[in-house]
C-alpha cells in the first residue's frame, strides 16, 4: 500500500530533475566560451557598409582583406600582434584603432611594427558597433564578395590561424 | 558647494584665511567652470518623452561587456556607446522595434534581454505553462486519489 503512494509523490520530483539535467546539456552544448558566439557570428553575412574613418568598404570590395580591431590600450592585442604580422603576409588587414588617442596608436605601431595595410580610425566606438564589436581584438575576414567568412572574438593565435583562415587563402 | 571644507581649513589651518581662502574659492570656481565645460554632453538630448522611452529600451538590451548586466544597469563604455547608439536611432525617427531590430541585426538575438516569441524560442514561452498546467493537473490527481481512499 505505501509503495505506489511514494512513488506518485516522487514523480514531480523525477520530472524536475529530468528537466534540469535536459536544460543543463542543451545550456553546456550551446553555450559558447567563444564571446562571438554567443552573439552573433557574423560569418556568411555581409560587411557592414559603413564608413569608417579612413576605411571605406566599398574600395576593399573584390579583394580578400582582414579587418582587425585593435587598441594600444588592449594588451591582449599587444600579444596578438605577432599574428597579426604574419596574418598580413597571406592578405592585407585594416586595423582599426578602437577607442583609442591617435598619438598612442602611433606610439603602439611604432613599438611594435606596423604591418596594417591601411590604419583607420573609430574614435568614439560607434563604427564598432556596427561591426557587432564585443571587445578588442576582434577580427574579421572579408571575402571577395564583401561577405565576412571568418569571426573571432578574442586574441589570433597561429592555431586559429592555420585551421581557420589558411583553407580561405588557398581553397 | 565646496565653501564649507574652505571655512573650516580656514580654522583649522593659520595661514588659510582672508585673501588666500578667496583665491581658494576662485580656483575651485574657475575648476568646476572647467569641468563644466568640459563635461560630455549626451550625443543626441531628446525630448522627455523620446528620452523616455531611450530610458525603457536601455533596460532591455544586454551590455556586450558585462552579459548579466543591461545596458542601463552597466558602467561599460561600450554600454555608454549602445545607450547613445539607441538615442541616435529615436531622434533618427526609429519605432522601439526598429531599435531592437537594429542591434539584434548587428548583435544577434542575444542583445535583447526579453528573447522574441518566435519559432525557435516557442519552447522557451510554452514550457512554463506546459509544466504549470501539468503539475495542476497532478495535484488535481493526487486530490482525487486521497478522495477515492478516504472514502
Amino acid at each position: 500500500m505505501m509503495r505506489p503512494r511514494l512513488s506518485l509523490a516522487q514523480l514531480p520530483l523525477v520530472i524536475l530533475l529530468l528537466l534540469a539535467l535536459g536544460l543543463g546539456y542543451a545550456l553546456l552544448r550551446t553555450y559558447s566560451s567563444d564571446k562571438a558566439a554567443r552573439f552573433a557570428s557574423h560569418v556568411g553575412k555581409p560587411a557592414p557598409a559603413a564608413m569608417i574613418d579612413g576605411y571605406d568598404p566599398a574600395t576593399w570590395r573584390g579583394k580578400l582583406h582582414a579587418v582587425n580591431f585593435f587598441a594600444s590600450w588592449c594588451l591582449p592585442c599587444r600579444a596578438e600582434h605577432e599574428v597579426m604580422a604574419q596574418l598580413a603576409t597571406v592578405m592585407p588587414v585594416i586595423g582599426i584603432a578602437y577607442r583609442d588617442q591617435p598619438d598612442a596608436t602611433q606610439q603602439f605601431l611604432t613599438s611594435l611594427g606596423n604591418h596594417y595595410a591601411l590604419v583607420a580610425h573609430d574614435p568614439v566606438g560607434r563604427g564598432a558597433l556596427e561591426w557587432g564589436l564585443t571587445g578588442v581584438p576582434e577580427t574579421f575576414v572579408v571575402d571577395a564578395a564583401g561577405v565576412i567568412r571568418f569571426h573571432l572574438s578574442g586574441p589570433l593565435t597561429p592555431e586559429i590561424m592555420a585551421r581557420e583562415l589558411m583553407p580561405l587563402v588557398q581553397p | 558647494m565646496r565653501r564649507l571644507p574652505l571655512s573650516e581649513s580656514k580654522i583649522v589651518d593659520g595661514r588659510l584665511r582672508g585673501h588666500d581662502a578667496d583665491s581658494g574659492i576662485q580656483i575651485l570656481l574657475l575648476l568646476s567652470l572647467v569641468v563644466w565645460l568640459i563635461n560630455p554632453m549626451p550625443a543626441h538630448a531628446l525630448a522627455p518623452e523620446l528620452e523616455n522611452r531611450a530610458r525603457m529600451l536601455g533596460n532591455e538590451i544586454r551590455c556586450a561587456v558585462c552579459e548579466a548586466q543591461s545596458v542601463n544597469d552597466s558602467d561599460a563604455t561600450m554600454a555608454a556607446d549602445f545607450r547613445s547608439l539607441i538615442r541616435e536611432r529615436i531622434a533618427a525617427g526609429d519605432t522601439d522595434q526598429q531599435v531592437r531590430d537594429y542591434l539584434a541585426q548587428r548583435y544577434g538575438d542575444y542583445i535583447l534581454l526579453r528573447p522574441p516569441v518566435q519559432a525557435n524560442t516557442l519552447a522557451l514561452w510554452l514550457l512554463p505553462l506546459a509544466i504549470l498546467a501539468g503539475a495542476g493537473l497532478f495535484v488535481l490527481a493526487v486530490i482525487r486519489a486521497r478522495g477515492r481512499r478516504s472514502s
